[in-house]
């Protein structure tokens, strides 16, 4: 159908609703647009804690499974909690949530680390008893070992597995749009079972600005 | 760039076009509008992810914001089950308004909610059957039912103002106007939801 077989009402109504819609002048200003940003970080996060807690991984749900223990029975020691996290945006990545008590220890566009409390930063290019969480290719991965088991968290597959190294800790992977893995290391002071380690890694967020390691 | 260093961008550019929409979407009530939209940036705002890597942004985005208009006014006829004495939404703070348009406005106000989120998206958004069909998720035969039956309204409700001649048989499935005189068209890129003429004065 060419343009002039269009039916004129359609022409006029197109014309009606246009000359509407430029009549409404809503240029948004900075506070608008904060607003906006607020409402979205808030919904987020409680679409996190939401979903973590349906798991048992946030903080809340950790007090309530200690008073469940019968009176006499000596708890297993917990593991940590997750937490919102309230500090100022790292490079090249998104967190959501962090383990109670820990903070960003140092983040560059190519890795992020996460310290306990009384971590005093020492050695900062090591990875021992802190998170480390990176983006890297395939290739690149730690390799997984046959035990590695595969994870579903938020309808995402993670693998996780045991590394080798001088100190215990999991590795576990999730594979990204691009073709890129989410690496994150979690060292054993955590005490994540599989499944709360995978919770907590799908909630790391990668933005374009995240560099992909090569080793 | 963070999500919300993006966001924010997207957001500064975009939010004027959501907001048009919305006020057609809602025959005029600027308050009504206003929540739809903020309901939309919140959920794009969650889902950002996906929004950065949509094929079709532009699509994901008019997806979000019929899904928060529809959400919405069923909250909305809920919410006047629960209170008979609220007093009706419908009001148009928009200052001065031409005459037309408030006539356009009280005839969208007549339409059923998704009646008039057909004709928006086809005679406002240029979408085809098809594209409108995805947007509201229905079938390619309900979108035209309902545009012949929202014409049909329209034309009795308007009158002169969709100007002579009267065509009653104008099939439902004809693609939408693209008059020559129209200062900008609706774009098919990520930027469709803005893309209205910048405002006249509505003094």
């Amino acid at each position: 159908m060419t343009r002039d077989d269009v039916p004129h009402d359609a022409t006029a109504l197109t014309d009606l609703l246009t000359r509407a819609a430029t009549a409404v002048a809503a240029v948004p200003g900075d506070e608008l647009l904060d607003d906006d940003v607020r409402r979205g970080r808030a919904a987020r996060r409680r679409r996190t804690l939401g979903r973590l807690a349906g798991v048992g991984v946030v903080a809340v749900l950790g007090v309530g499974l200690s008073l469940a223990l019968p009176r006499g029975t000596t708890a297993p020691a917990a593991a940590v909690p997750l937490v919102a996290f309230t500090g100022e945006d790292v490079t090249g990545f998104e967190l959501e949530v962090v383990p109670e008590g820990w903070r960003v220890l140092t983040s560059h566009a190519g890795d992020l680390v996460l310290a306990a409390h009384d971590d005093d930063g020492a050695r900062p290019g090591s990875f021992e008893g802190r998170i480390a969480i990176m983006l890297t290719e395939e290739q690149y991965l730690p390799g997984a070992p046959d035990d590695a088991v595969h994870v579903t968290a938020e309808g995402r597959d993670v693998l996780v597995f045991a590394t080798t190294g001088t100190s215990p800790s999991q590795g576990v992977s999730v594979a990204q749009p691009d073709g890129s893995y989410l690496y994150v290391q979690v060292p054993a002071e955590v005490r994540w079972s599989d499944q709360q380690a995978a919770e907590f890694a799908v909630t790391v967020g990668v933005t374009p600005e995240a560099v992909v390691g090569v080793g | 760039m963070t999500r919300d260093d993006e966001f924010r961008a997207w957001t500064q550019q975009h939010r004027q076009g959501l907001v048009r929409t919305a006020t057609l979407l809602t025959a005029g009530d600027g308050h009504t509008a206003e929540d739809v939209v903020q309901a939309t940036l919140t959920r794009l705002y969650v889902a950002w992810p996906q929004v950065r890597l949509a094929d079709d942004r532009s699509a994901y985005v008019r997806r979000a914001l019929v899904n928060a208009f529809t959400d919405e006014m069923r909250a909305r006829a809920r919410r006047r089950e629960d209170l008979r004495s609220e007093p009706p939404d419908g009001a148009v703070p928009l200052g001065a308004v031409d005459p037309d348009t408030l006539l356009l406005y009280d005839a969208l106000r007549e339409l059923p909610d998704r009646m008039r989120a057909t004709v928006v998206l086809r005679y406002f958004h240029d979408l085809s059957v098809q594209d409108t069909a995805r947007t509201l998720r229905c079938t390619q035969g309900t979108v035209k039912s309902q545009t012949a039956r929202a014409l049909d309204k329209l034309r009795d409700r308007l009158g002169p103002a969709l100007g002579p001649p009267v065509v009653r048989s104008l099939p439902a499935d004809a693609p939408p106007a693209r008059p020559a005189d129209r200062t900008t068209d609706h774009p098919t890129d990520g930027t469709a939801l803005a893309a209205v003429p910048a405002p006249r004065s509505v003094a």
